[in-house]
């Protein structure tokens, strides 16, 4: 933007046929906020592919794939679950959850156990849906995201992409 | 000799940007050499100068949009008849914003395109759809030595008389910062019902607004002028009527582009 116009616009707010011109007046940053964007997508995709071979058990996780979701968004088959994206690291005893979700899968009783979650979002499918709701119903708050945090767990070790405990 | 650009536009919706335009491309390539423009992702302009109606398949990928992201206007330059030549539009336009932001283009991209055929033309006439947008934005940010003009659509509501000082406000804006030469040819009223009793109050109140900006010629509307979107234009018997107050308007318009300072305060 010229110095002029900048000037003006701090003198006098901006109208909307302003602001539109104004907004072709930034795109230097916004050039370079595409090659950032390119590389965030990049880092994203590398996610996407499960290779991380971190086992601890403490496991710092990491969510904020914007280009998932909108691949997801297209798929007509899913049930969106959440649209909070929060980046959080997270606390997660999953020897403990899978005693406590076995108890509750089976009708048990079972211990109370608090972990640390972060928000995320994604698509089920919708018989998975059902299904976890059902399972969750009989829990408390928090249950559904163990046993879906389980499952992915239990799949990332199979696949070698986590150690397994 | 190169092209004067005159740009029909209104932020409002059916007050015969698409009709006006066509119809003064038709006349005024009765002498010279016109090339229209749709910028209205509807083609409107498109199908009332072509006759086709199915536009997104007849002008898949050559249309206006293609013009503008490669740069170069002449491969998409279709002839209506001898002296009369149009670039189309399709729904596919609705992309352009996110086609010109992934291409790095400015506000001067239609500049870029037409000065290839600049030289080949006696006028450019643009048609734009009813909103602060690429489409609108950038036919008023063309620049040409012979002259940039614009024509506001007012068709007597009360719509259209709030959306005059925003068109104005777009037409300052592109002055300003992309087309300095940029003027802006009149106000032109085609009334929907010219017996409604507000009128006269509303030439009143654009007259008083606006001095000298109002067309003397006032087109009223007429169901041969509609039909010319059905019938066409080629051996139309009904021409001379719907064309009734389309022959003065261009004589004025005409006459005022030509003057070197135009109407208006720009």
């Amino acid at each position: 933007m010229s110095a002029k116009n900048n000037l003006k616009d701090r003198i006098k707010k901006p109208n909307a046929t302003q602001a539109f011109f104004n907004s072709y007046e930034t795109n230097t940053d916004d050039d370079s906020n595409i090659e950032k964007n390119k590389n965030e997508d990049i880092a994203n995709d590398a996610n996407k592919k499960v290779n991380n071979n971190k086992a601890e058990n403490d496991i710092e996780l990491k969510n904020v794939n914007n280009n998932i979701e909108k691949t997801n968004a297209i798929n007509n088959d899913k049930t969106y679950v959440n649209d909070n994206n929060v980046v959080n690291i997270i606390d997660v005893d999953h020897v403990e959850d899978d005693e406590y979700l076995r108890e509750l899968a089976t009708g048990k009783k079972p211990i109370k156990k608090k972990n640390k979650k972060v928000f995320t979002s994604f698509y089920m499918d919708p018989d998975l849906a059902v299904i976890v709701d059902k399972i969750a119903a009989r829990g408390e708050k928090g249950d559904k995201s163990k046993l879906i945090n389980l499952g992915i767990r239990k799949l990332l070790e199979e696949y070698g992409a986590i150690e397994k405990k | 000799m190169t092209a004067k650009i005159v740009t029909f536009g209104i932020s409002k919706g059916g007050c015969s940007k698409s009709t006006s335009s066509g119809i003064t491309s038709y006349l005024l390539s009765k002498d010279e050499r016109v090339l229209a423009i749709d910028m209205d992702g509807q083609g409107n302009l498109t199908s009332f100068l072509t006759g086709e109606y199915d536009i997104c398949t007849v002008f898949e990928e050559r249309t206006i949009l293609e013009a503008i992201i490669n740069g170069d206007a002449r491969p998409y330059i279709i002839k209506i008849n001898k002296n009369l030549d149009l670039i189309p539009a399709n729904d596919f336009l609705a992309t352009l914003p996110r086609k010109m932001f992934e291409n790095h283009l400015k506000l001067d991209a239609l500049q870029s395109a037409l000065e290839p055929v600049m030289d080949d033309y006696d006028w450019i006439i643009i048609d734009t759809p009813p909103a602060l947008s690429e489409q609108t934005v950038i036919p008023l940010s063309t620049y040409s030595e012979a002259g940039s003009y614009a024509v506001v659509m007012f068709d007597g509501s009360m719509f259209a008389y709030y959306a005059i000082p925003k068109f104005l406000e777009i037409i300052e804006g592109a002055k300003e910062r992309y087309n300095p030469t940029l003027e802006t040819a009149g106000i032109l009223f085609s009334l929907i019902d010219a017996r409604a009793k507000e009128n006269e109050v509303m030439i009143e109140a654009v007259e008083e607004d606006y001095p000298n900006l109002k067309f003397d010629t006032i087109i009223k509307r007429k169901a041969s002028t509609r039909r010319l979107a059905i019938e066409g234009f080629d051996g139309n018997s009904e021409l001379r009527n719907a064309l009734e107050y389309y022959v003065p308007f261009v004589k004025e318009l005409k006459k005022r582009v030509s003057q070197k300072q135009p109407q208006g305060s720009n």
